[in-house]
């Protein structure tokens, strides 16, 4: 086989698929063998479709081991794919597989002489990763053929008309690169995971590494970076938070979701502005084919469709989700109001065969609020909103260049305290493209503006220590940020590969500016098909964060200087048969000028400890042992052993929610008829408590002075351990291909256990879900 | 019009419609300005500046040269009430200073209930008249003995610290006493012209004014609630009580500690109280008033876990 040009893009990290396709599609493109059309048996005079633009499939960064894929595609007469369908093979091969035979390009079938519609089958092979990689996911190489079947589809009625090609096509395709020390969640998995509702942001919290606050909430550490430091990407687009309000869920309806990946530290160079970690989540591609999803549950229903128009050329997707909780929890709280929405919108329209334009938004809204003697009241309201337009250009047969231009506004209000705003404009270039078989190029140059707002609350007491403070917190003020990165990814053995990669990042917040170099460097040593060592290191650096990620709560302390991180870790990767891989890091964070108030016990008391800095170290080790959970029998266990600490002055103590023991398994099986359960064990252990003056008996008989205590001590007592189990049960019914229904019941810690935070009992968080999904 | 602009005008529209969260329609409050003042009398008494001077019933008179108190955390509260805006902060007063002093100010509309706390200081208490940082670190700071039954325990910061002296037939007994229990004054009523107001009537756009009284008298005064309805509420000769306590049962020293006041006894309710136990569970609380002394309030422990 000549196909496989493994040996360039395994040098990269890149895999391979073969795709099968008639011989005759692959006659113009490189490497190919020359086309050996022959005449279909059963229809002497119906000539196949021919290939004459291919899209790229691309490897699922999230997926792992080897995969055949068979679909069945059907070819308009103007030679634009009209539908594809998944006759075998298993997500997230098959999505990747569809979503990029949609965009091919065929010469028509023709009957006579005349172009008819037809239908073929194709085959995709997917190869696992056999090296790292670093940029293009675009197709590389035409090879060997396989046999197809072409049926002709005129007036919606089929007529079989086999082209029997003696010789199958093989066409060799790049896959999608893998970075190294990346976990990576699909959305068909996740699906299957308890307690994650569906939603695939929230599946963030089963991976190693990340270390909850309190269960059920989406706020957590990650290899010791608070929340605040944590960076949340959707295609690109910084997004202020990923969740809704308290156990809601995500902002973006599940079905808009390709995968999540979560870089725990060392990421890639595009991503920067964050010292802790990125969850980054991609959309999935624009499809022609009209597709839908649709949710009712106990607390809110959600939709989305997508389909395309113009002959394929354009395509558009609307989505969202609206919550009917207000009206369950009037049932028990009349004078409480809970409420949240999120819409998504993309449209895409194809330019030329190389240019494709497409406008994105997205928002979501959040509101708790009181009502009192007929005057309501917001207690918390936060929304965001994201508009984005975007140029996308393909570059040659393997580069790709990306520009746009992305607007932005955030919100949040809380009724006596502040009401903050942050209005945002951006434009961003990114470009990928192969320099030679051993050397791939990233690179990239992004800018934002950024204006901050506070007002003046209304009814305040000037007396009152925190009055004022919102402004000297989130200062009315204008932030820029410039930034320019680029990584190269380098074979520099047949089974070594390195990925140098440096950003500088310059800030300006009002008068104050602050410069970030962050070197990044990732290596991976194949020691056999199986086994790799994997090495990150990076600096990173952020400006001031609040400890939440809040909308338009932006620190205003630049002067103080960026916050740092400095990140190692090395672990292993190994495949261990039978789609199950272990991967298990060592790793060590060094945090500097830090705006961590929530890691510091007792640094809550003012809100001018907001911009207390402090420095802080985390340390562990991670273990994840993954099968898949869309197999009959799946699962995983993620176990994260780790210490965080931070220093204040002479002071070196546990950060607040420092558990030691994380701990996050899973089971999914199929019962057959289409029935599926699965259960999760989640346990961790106790945080540090904030040690208390001991009652001890004195003999004064008057108060003396005493030096205070401080709570801050190096091996405080914890509290108890927490665990929870949730279950789920799945019922599908399908009909026909694509179209399914199915009812999904689910129950977030079915055992109502409580969990104690410095002593207090919290909860139950107890949540039962039951719903209703269907799709097309 | 072109592609590109058709898009370019709906992504404009897109983010247009940001701002969805409800605007501040709220009809316009009433302010509510809460003093806190020693009663009239008291206050006419005090002969020197820096100094609450009073007599007992049983004859002593009482000099207090300290007398500071940690309260705040106020809000508004009731089904119809609608609060704007709390003093959830604390503030503490030098009761020796001249009157009323300012405790903080509130907004809320229709009918609402003012609950306050007196409780160990935050970091960021404001600072009253007379009042110094040396003072805020001390009350915050000081490990002050308290009485728990039999056991003397400690706690650290002080809602109350109160210094003085009591004097009868050329007797001197001093006490320095900090009181670390915080206590609650939730859903407080008042009399106003003979009727019991349930809540105050806040309009839009007024201004209410409240004094909240502190009445060091009540510290020394104990009226045992489970007396019979025939009794009269006469109070306990209190100050004697403490006198001896030192000088009778104690270390005759002159001044009275907490493991002197554990010694007496009282039973209240079936339950047996220590006279450290009256002072800070009873006449403690018992000082605070909310405009006047037929004022009501549910009397709670402060949530000062935060402080």
């Amino acid at each position: 086989m000549t196909g496989f040009i493994n040996g360039c893009f395994a040098a990269l990290g890149l895999v391979t698929a073969s795709i099968a396709l008639p011989q005759s599609a692959l006659g113009q493109q490189s490497g190919a063998q020359a086309p050996q059309t022959q005449a279909p048996t059963t229809y002497a005079n119906v000539i196949p479709p021919r290939l004459v633009e291919k899209t790229l499939v691309a490897y699922p960064s999230h997926a792992e081991g080897d995969a055949v894929v068979v679909l069945v595609v059907t070819v308009n007469a103007d030679g634009r794919v009209r539908a594809a369908s998944v006759q075998s093979g298993e997500p997230p091969f098959t999505d990747a597989a569809v979503d990029s035979v949609k965009g091919w390009r065929f010469e028509p079938a023709t009957r006579n002489g005349k172009a008819i519609a037809a239908t073929i089958r194709i085959e995709i092979t997917f190869r696992a990763p056999v090296a790292q990689d670093v940029g293009s996911d675009e197709p590389s190489d035409v090879t060997a053929p396989t046999q197809t079947q072409t049926k002709e589809t005129g007036s919606g009625k089929a007529h079989a008309a086999v082209a029997k090609v003696p010789q199958p096509i093989e066409v060799t395709i790049a896959g999608d690169r893998r970075a190294p020390m990346v976990v990576s969640l699909a959305r068909t998995e996740v699906r299957q995971i308890p307690g994650t509702f569906g939603d695939p942001f929230r599946a963030v919290e089963i991976l190693p590494g990340v270390t909850p606050l309190l269960s059920g909430l989406p706020y957590f550490y990650v290899r010791g970076a608070p929340p605040g430091n944590v960076g949340y990407y959707l295609d690109g687009i910084r997004v202020p938070y990923l969740y809704h309000v308290a156990i809601g869920p995500s902002i973006v309806h599940p079905g808009m979701v390709d995968h999540v990946d979560l870089y725990s530290g060392g990421y890639p160079a595009r991503y920067g502005r964050f010292a802790g970690g990125i969850a980054a989540a991609e959309t999935t591609k624009p499809n022609p084919t009209w597709r839908g999803e649709a949710n009712v549950r106990l607390y809110d229903a959600g939709a989305m469709v997508e389909g395309g128009f113009d002959q394929g050329k354009g395509t558009i997707l609307l989505g969202g989700r609206y919550s009917y909780t207000a009206a369950l929890i009037s049932l028990a709280a009349k004078d409480v109001k809970v409420d949240y929405r999120d819409y998504q919108a993309r449209v895409s329209y194809e330019l030329s065969t190389k240019d494709q334009i497409s406008l994105v938004g997205f928002g979501a809204y959040d509101l708790i609020a009181t009502e009192s003697g007929g005057i309501s009241t917001v207690r918390f309201g936060t929304e965001f909103y994201r508009g984005e337009l975007r140029w996308d250009r393909k570059i040659g047969d393997d580069g790709h260049l990306r520009t746009a231009f992305t607007l932005g506004y955030d919100q949040s209000s809380m009724v006596g305290r502040v009401n903050a705003q942050n209005r945002m404009g951006g434009l961003r270039t990114e470009f990928r493209k192969p320099l030679a078989r051993t050397l791939h190029l990233r690179a990239g140059v992004d800018g934002l503006l950024e204006s901050v707002r506070a007002s003046h609350v209304p009814y305040e007491d000037p007396d009152n220590p925190e009055a004022g403070l919102v402004q000297r917190l989130f200062p009315p003020r204008e932030d820029s940020v410039l930034g320019v990165y680029g990584e190269l990814g380098i074979e520099v053995q047949p089974r070594f590969f390195i990925t140098p990669g440096v950003r500088v990042d310059y800030f300006t917040s009002g008068s104050a500016t602050a410069v970030g170099v962050d070197p990044r460097l990732s290596a991976k040593l194949k020691l056999s098909d199986r086994f790799a060592l994997v090495h990150a290191y990076g600096i990173a650096h952020q400006p001031p964060s609040f400890m939440l990620p809040i909308p338009g709560y932006s620190l205003g302390s630049l002067a103080k200087g960026l916050q740092t991180s400095y990140q190692t870790s090395a672990g292993i990767e190994w495949g261990l048969g039978k789609g199950t891989v272990l991967t298990s890091n060592l790793f060590h964070n060094v945090f500097t000028n830090l705006t961590d108030a929530l890691s510091v016990p007792e640094g809550l008391q003012q809100l001018d400890d907001m911009n207390q800095r402090s420095r802080g170290r985390s340390y562990g080790f991670e273990l994840f042992l993954h099968r898949k959970l869309t197999r009959d029998l799946g699962g995983f266990l993620s176990y994260t052993l780790s210490r965080s600490t931070r220093r204040l002055g002479n002071d070196t103590f546990p950060a607040a929610f420092d558990r030691r023991h994380v701990l996050n398994t899973a089971l999914a099986y199929n019962l057959g008829r289409n029935w599926r359960a699965g259960t999760r064990l989640t346990l961790y252990s106790g945080a540090p408590k904030i040690v208390q003056t001991p009652p001890v008996p004195v003999n004064t008989e008057a108060p003396t002075a005493a030096p205070a205590m401080n709570p801050r001590i190096a091996e405080p007592p914890r509290d108890p351990a927490f665990y929870r189990i949730d279950v789920r049960l799945e019922k599908q019914w399908r009909y026909g291909k694509t179209t399914h229904l199915s009812f999904v019941a689910e129950v977030l810690n079915v055992t109502a256990h409580k969990e104690i935070y410095q002593g207090t009992e919290f909860g139950p968080i107890f949540v039962p879900s039951l719903g209703l999904e269907g799709g097309f | 019009m072109s592609a590109t602009s058709s898009l370019t005008w709906s992504l404009l529209t897109l983010v247009a419609c940001a701002g969805c969260l409800p605007a501040d329609l709220r009809p316009e409050p009433s302010k509510v300005m809460v003093d806190v003042d020693m009663p009239l009398d008291l206050r006419q008494m005090q002969a020197v500046p820096n100094a609450i001077t009073f007599p007992t019933a049983d004859g002593w008179t009482i000099t207090l040269d300290r007398f500071f108190v940690s309260m705040g955390n106020m809000m508004l509260q009731g089904p119809s009430c609608a609060e704007y805006a709390s003093a959830w902060y604390g503030r503490i007063l030098d009761l020796s200073q001249p009157g009323p002093q300012r405790l903080g100010q509130l907004w809320g509309l229709n009918g609402c209930r003012l609950t306050f706390e007196a409780m160990r200081p935050s970091e960021n208490a404001v600072l009253g008249a007379g009042v110094t940082e040396e003072d805020r670190s001390y009350m915050r700071h000081a490990v002050v003995p308290f009485a728990n039954g039999d056991q003397i325990l400690s706690d650290e910061g002080m809602a109350l610290h109160v210094r003085g002296n009591a004097t009868k037939d050329q007797i001197q007994i001093g006490f320095d006493w900090g009181f670390s229990t915080g206590r609650r004054f939730g859903e407080c009523k008042r009399v106003v012209d003979g009727e019991v107001e349930d809540h105050l009537p806040l309009v839009g756009g007024d201004t209410t004014e409240i004094t909240l009284g502190i009445d060091p008298r009540e510290l020394f005064v104990f009226i045992d609630p489970t007396r019979s309805p025939a009794q009269p509420a006469t109070a306990e000769l209190l100050m004697q009580r403490i006198a001896d306590a030192d000088q009778v049962q104690g270390n005759q020293n002159g001044r009275v500690s907490i493991e002197e006041l554990v010694v007496p006894k009282f039973t209240i309710r079936d339950r047996e109280l220590n006279l450290a136990d009256v002072l800070r569970l009873i006449t403690f609380p018992s000082m605070f008033n909310y405009g006047g002394a037929d004022s009501i309030c549910r009397l709670g422990f402060a949530d000062d876990d935060g402080r």
